[in-house]
C-alpha cells in the first residue's frame, strides 16, 4: 500500500487537487445570494389594533389616492421622461441628418473638385494638343517652306545650266568656227603622235620580251644555296652599258643570310653580259634596275 | 596485338620474379665464362664419376655415356627460339626447358650460363637489352621447374654473335635464341 | 553627326594609301623578280699549290685531299685537276685572271704555295677568290710539320668550307668505329678503330676476340667510352685515344647490362644503361665520385641515352609503350626534373636518338613495316623526314657541324658506313677496307 502510494504521488495529489476544486466549486456554486426578501422595514412594522372600518377605509381610500397619485405622478414622470427621450431623440435624428447632410455636401464639393481637376487637366491636355498641333504646324510650315526654297534654287540653278549651256552653245559655235580652221593643222600633228604611239608600244613590247630573257639567263646562273629558303628575299641593283655588260651590282635589301645574298650577286655577276634590246634609245631604258630575288 | 599479350604476360611474372630475385641477389659471381670451345668434349661418365651408365646386358642400343652427351635425350636440346621483338616461351620448347630443369634440380653441382641473342634488325643496345629478356624468360622457367638460382647464370650478347649469317628471315629466325650452355654437370 | 564621321574615315583611308604607296620599292625603277634557281654543288677550282722549291716532297697532296673533303660535303663540285691544267697554274693573286676562271663558271678559285722552313717544317699560304666579283675572300698562312700534312689540309678545307657557306667545317675531325674481322676458325676478332673524317689513318685501339659495342667520344675529343665483352659479360670502359699507351680504365661492371655509355655536355658524368636492378634502366654515373643516380624506374626496357647539348634534356629509348619508341626527361642539376615524355608517334619502332648539335634535331633509327632507316625529328614542330632509302640501317652520328649524319647500313651483305645531309639530299659511301663495319661515332670538333 505504502509503495502504491509512493509510486503514485504524483497522481494521488493531482486528483486530490481535482477534488478539492469540485468540492470547491460545488459549494461556490451554492447559491448564497439573498433570496429577494421583502423589504422590512422594521420602523414600519404595523402592530395589530383594532381599528375602526370607516376609519380605516378612509385610512384605503388615501392610500388608494396618495397610490394613485403616484402613479400619475410615475406616469407624468414616465411621460416626461417618453418626452425628452422623444425630443433627445429627434435631436439626434435632426443631428444626424445635419451630418448626413454636411457628408452629402462634402461628397459633393469631393466630387464638384474633381471633376473641377478633370476638367483643368483637360483643359491643360488642350493646350498641349494645342500647343504640339502648332509645332507640327511650324515643322510643316518649315519643311514647305524649305521645299519651297529648293524648289526655287533648283529653278535658279536650273534656269543658271540653261544659261550656261546657252552660253557653252555660243561658245562652241565660236570654238567650232575655230576649230575649223585648228584642225587642219592638227591633223598633221596627230599622224605625227600616232606614229610615236606605235613606236612606244613597240619598245614597251621590246622590254618585255628582253626581261623575260634577262629573267630566264639570271635563273640559270644562280646557284641557289641549300637549305630552307622560303621568306628570304634578297634586292639586288644593277647598272648596265650598251652591250649588256654588268658593270655595277650592289644589293639594297639583304635578306639576312649573307650567302642567300652572296648567291644573288654571283647569279648577276655570271649572267653578264645581259641580252639587251637592238634599239638603243629602247635598250637605255634597261641601263638600271632591279632584281628581287625570291626563292620559292 | 599478339606479341603485347605475350609479352605482357610474360613480364607480369617476370617482374614480380625479379622482384624477388633482387632480394634474394642475382648472378653475384663473376666467374668468366670459359671459351664454349673447350666445354664438354667427351666428357663420359665412363668411371661412373657422375651421371647414369647403362647396363652392359643390352648391347649396342642404348647411349653408353652421360646424358647431357646423349644426342637423342631432349637435354640435347639447348637452344630455344623466339618470335621477332619477342621474349615469350614458345609451347613447342617448353618440354625442354623442363626437362633442363629437372636435370639441374636433380644435380646440384650442375649450372648453366644463358645466352641471349637477337637477329641485327633494329639498334643493338635495344637488342642486347631484348636478349637479356629472352635469358631471362628462360631462366624463369627453370626456376618454377625445379632449378635454383645460383646454379643459372645469363648473359646477353644482343645481335653481336649471331648464329647464322645472312640478311634474311631463314638467318634472323636462327639468331633469335637463347642458347643453354652448361659450365658444370 | 554621321556626316563627320565618314568624313574622317575617308581622310584615314586617303592618308594611309599615302603612306603605303611611300613603303613600296621605287616604283620609277624597274623590278625583275627571280624565283627559280639551280639546285647543286658551287663550282670551285682548287689549283695544285706550288711545291716545287721543296727539298723534302709533303708526304700528301695537299689539293687531293682538299677537293676529296669538298666534294664530300655534297655543297661543292671541284674542277677536275686536268682541266684546270687547261686554264692556267697561278699560285698567288698576282698572277689570277679572273676572266679566264669566269669562262669556265667557276664561282671560286683557291691557289696557295708550300715552302720549307725546316727538315720536317713546312709553310702553306692560301688565298681564296670570288671569280665572278674578283676579289679575295681570304688568305692565310699556317705552319705544320711533316706528319700533319694530311690534317693541315683538312683544315684548309674547314676554312674554305666556312668561309663559302657560313657554317663551320668538320673535316678536321676523327671517326670511332667498330670491325668485326672473320679470324681463323671462324671465331671472328673485333677493332675499335679511330680514321679520319675521310676514313684516312684507321688506327686501330682496342682489339679483342670478343664483341664491341657503343663508342662514344668524350666532349674534348680525348677519350671513348665503349663497352666491352672482354670477361664474357658486358662491361663499360674509358680509354685515352691519343695517349701512347692507351690507358683505359673500367667503368662499370653491375650484374646484368653495362651499355650505351654516353658523355655528358660537360664531361663529368656518364648516361648509360645497367639492369642491375633487375630489368634495364637509365643511370647516371658521375666520373669524380662513381656515384649512380638512377632515371627512370619502369620494368620496361629503357636504354640508349642521348644527352641534349645543354646538359638539360635526356632522350632514351623504352618499350614501356609496347614496342621501341623514345622518351625524353628533363634534368636539373643531372638529376631528373619530369615524367619521361613520349616523343615518337610515327612508325612501329624507333630507337637509338642522337640530338644535332644545335638541339634542334633528333636522328633516331625508325622501323616502319620491316624497313629500319635513318629518319629525323625537327623536335620544334615534330615532323618527321626519314633520309635513307635501305633496309638495314643503324647506328646514326652527327657531324659535329650538324651539317651530316653518319651511319651503319649493308650493302652486298656487308656492313659498310654511309653519309646522309640533314636536309636528305647529299648521300655518301665510305669506303672500307675489310670486314663489317658497325656503330660510327663522329668525334666532337679539334680544339
Amino acid at each position: 500500500m505504502s509503495s502504491l502510494i509512493r509510486n503514485n504521488v504524483t497522481a494521488i495529489i493531482f486528483s486530490l487537487a481535482v477534488h478539492a476544486l469540485l468540492i470547491f466549486l460545488l459549494v461556490s456554486s451554492f447559491d448564497w445570494a439573498p433570496k429577494p426578501q421583502l423589504k422590512v422595514n422594521k420602523q414600519n412594522i404595523v402592530k395589530a389594533v383594532a381599528v375602526d372600518a370607516n376609519k380605516v377605509k378612509a385610512e384605503l381610500d388615501k392610500l388608494k389616492r396618495a397610490d394613485e397619485n403616484k402613479r400619475k405622478k410615475d406616469k407624468d414622470r414616465v411621460a416626461k421622461l417618453k418626452r425628452e427621450e422623444q425630443k433627445l431623440k429627434k435631436k439626434r435624428a435632426a443631428e444626424e441628418k445635419r451630418l448626413a447632410n454636411l457628408k452629402k455636401k462634402r461628397i459633393a464639393e469631393e466630387k464638384q473638385r474633381k471633376t473641377e481637376q478633370a476638367n483643368l487637366a483637360k483643359l491643360k491636355k488642350q493646350q498641349a494638343d494645342l500647343k504640339k498641333k502648332q509645332a507640327a504646324d511650324e515643322k510643316k510650315r518649315k519643311a514647305a517652306e524649305k521645299k519651297r526654297q529648293l524648289e526655287k534654287a533648283k529653278q535658279a540653278k536650273l534656269k543658271k545650266e540653261q544659261d550656261a549651256i546657252k552660253k557653252k552653245q555660243a561658245l562652241a559655235k565660236k570654238k567650232r568656227e575655230a576649230e575649223k580652221k585648228q584642225r587642219q593643222k592638227e591633223l598633221a600633228q596627230q599622224l605625227a603622235a600616232e606614229e610615236q604611239a606605235r613606236a612606244d608600244k613597240l619598245a614597251q613590247s621590246e622590254i618585255d620580251k628582253y626581261q623575260v630573257l634577262i629573267r630566264q639567263k639570271i635563273e640559270r646562273n644562280w646557284l641557289k644555296p641549300p637549305g630552307e629558303l622560303k621568306s628570304l628575299i634578297s634586292i639586288v641593283e644593277v647598272r648596265l652599258i650598251p652591250g649588256g655588260d654588268v658593270i655595277d651590282v650592289s644589293i639594297v635589301r639583304t635578306s639576312g643570310n649573307l650567302v642567300y645574298d652572296r648567291s644573288a650577286e654571283r647569279a648577276v655577276r655570271k649572267a653578264s653580259p645581259l641580252p639587251l634590246p637592238q634599239d638603243p634609245a629602247i635598250a637605255a631604258k634597261l641601263f638600271n634596275f632591279k632584281f628581287e630575288f625570291k626563292a620559292e | 596485338m599478339n606479341h603485347k599479350l605475350l609479352l605482357a604476360a610474360i613480364l607480369v611474372p617476370t617482374v614480380m620474379l625479379t622482384g624477388c630475385e633482387t632480394l634474394g641477389g642475382q648472378d653475384g659471381d663473376d666467374v668468366v665464362v670459359e671459351d664454349r670451345g673447350t666445354q664438354a668434349d667427351g666428357s663420359q661418365g665412363a668411371d661412373g664419376t657422375d651421371g647414369a651408365t647403362t647396363s652392359g646386358a643390352q648391347a649396342g642400343t642404348a647411349f653408353q655415356g652421360h646424358p647431357l652427351d646423349n644426342p637423342q635425350s631432349i637435354l640435347s636440346s639447348r637452344v630455344i627460339y623466339f618470335e621477332f621483338d619477342s621474349a615469350s616461351i614458345r609451347n613447342e620448347d617448353r618440354a625442354a626447358i623442363q626437362a633442363h630443369a629437372e636435370y639441374l634440380s636433380q644435380h646440384s653441382s650442375a649450372s648453366v650460363v644463358l645466352e641471349g641473342h637477337t637477329d641485327e634488325r633494329g639498334s643493338r643496345e635495344y637488342n642486347i637489352a631484348l636478349g637479356e629478356r629472352r635469358a631471362k624468360a628462360v631462366r624463369q622457367l627453370l626456376l618454377f621447374q625445379g632449378a635454383v638460382a645460383s646454379q643459372i647464370q645469363t648473359v646477353s650478347y644482343g645481335e653481336e654473335n649471331p648464329a647464322a649469317i645472312g640478311h634474311d628471315e631463314d638467318a634472323w629466325q636462327q639468331n633469335r635464341r637463347v642458347e643453354i650452355t652448361y659450365k658444370t654437370r | 553627326m554621321k556626316l563627320g564621321n565618314n568624313r574622317q574615315l575617308t581622310s584615314f583611308l586617303l592618308m594611309l594609301a599615302l603612306l603605303l604607296s611611300f613603303t613600296t620599292p621605287a616604283s620609277a625603277v624597274l623590278t625583275i623578280q627571280i624565283t627559280k634557281g639551280v639546285d647543286g654543288a658551287q663550282p670551285i677550282a682548287v689549283v695544285p699549290f706550288a711545291t716545287d722549291k721543296l727539298t723534302k716532297p709533303l708526304p700528301y697532296d695537299l689539293v687531293s685531299i682538299i677537293n676529296n673533303d669538298l666534294a664530300r660535303s655534297g655543297r661543292f663540285s671541284p674542277m677536275p685537276a686536268k682541266d684546270i691544267k687547261t686554264i692556267g697554274s697561278p699560285h698567288d693573286g698576282g698572277t689570277v685572271r679572273f676572266g679566264d676562271w669566269r669562262l669556265v663558271n667557276m664561282d671560286y678559285l683557291l691557289v696557295g704555295r708550300v715552302r720549307q722552313t725546316g727538315a720536317i717544317n713546312y709553310e702553306v699560304q692560301f688565298q681564296l677568290f670570288d671569280v665572278f666579283k674578283g676579289e679575295q675572300l681570304t688568305g692565310i698562312s699556317y705552319p705544320f710539320v711533316a706528319r700533319d700534312t694530311r690534317r693541315m689540309a683538312h683544315r684548309i678545307s674547314d676554312i674554305v668550307y666556312e668561309k663559302l657557306t657560313g657554317q663551320r667545317g668538320a673535316f678536321d675531325t676523327s671517326i670511332a668505329y667498330v670491325t668485326a674481322l672473320a679470324g681463323l676458325n671462324n671465331k671472328r676478332q673485333f677493332h675499335l678503330n679511330i680514321a679520319d673524317s675521310d676514313g684516312f689513318n684507321e688506327q686501330t685501339i682496342l682489339d679483342s676476340s670478343k664483341p664491341l659495342m657503343s663508342p662514344s667520344w668524350s666532349p674534348d675529343g680525348q677519350q671513348l667510352a665503349y663497352v666491352s665483352f672482354e670477361a664474357g659479360r658486358p662491361q663499360i670502359f674509358v680509354q685515352q685515344v691519343f695517349s701512347a699507351n692507351g690507358q683505359r680504365q673500367r667503368v662499370t661492371d653491375f650484374p646484368g647490362l653495362n651499355g650505351a655509355p654516353v658523355w655528358s655536355p660537360d664531361g663529368k658524368y656518364l648516361a648509360m644503361t645497367l639492369s642491375k636492378s633487375g630489368n634495364p634502366e637509365i643511370y647516371l654515373y658521375q666520373l669524380a665520385t662513381k656515384q649512380l643516380t638512377q632515371l627512370t624506374k619502369h620494368p620496361a626496357i629503357d636504354t640508349e641515352p642521348s644527352w641534349s647539348p645543354d646538359g638539360k634534356q635526356l632522350v632514351f629509348t623504352s618499350d614501356r609503350g609496347g614496342k621501341a619508341q623514345l622518351y625524353r626527361v628533363r634534368l636539373s642539376r643531372n638529376k631528373p626534373a619530369s615524367r619521361p615524355k613520349r616523343l615518337t608517334f610515327e612508325g612501329d619502332y624507333n630507337a637509338r636518338a642522337v640530338f644535332s648539335p644545335d638541339g634542334k634535331l633528333l636522328a633516331m633509327v625508325h622501323g616502319n613495316r620491316g624497313r629500319f632507316q635513318i629518319a629525323v625529328l625537327d623536335l620544334s614542330n615534330n615532323a618527321l623526314q626519314v633520309l635513307t632509302d635501305s633496309r638495314l640501317d643503324e647506328s646514326p652520328s652527327f657531324a659535329p657541324n650538324g651539317s651530316m649524319i653518319i651511319y651503319a647500313t649493308n650493302r652486298n651483305n656487308r656492313g659498310v658506313l654511309a653519309a646522309v645531309s640533314v636536309d636528305g639530299r647529299v648521300h655518301q659511301r665510305i669506303e672500307v677496307q675489310q670486314g663489317d663495319v658497325r656503330e660510327p661515332a663522329w668525334s666532337p670538333l679539334s680544339q
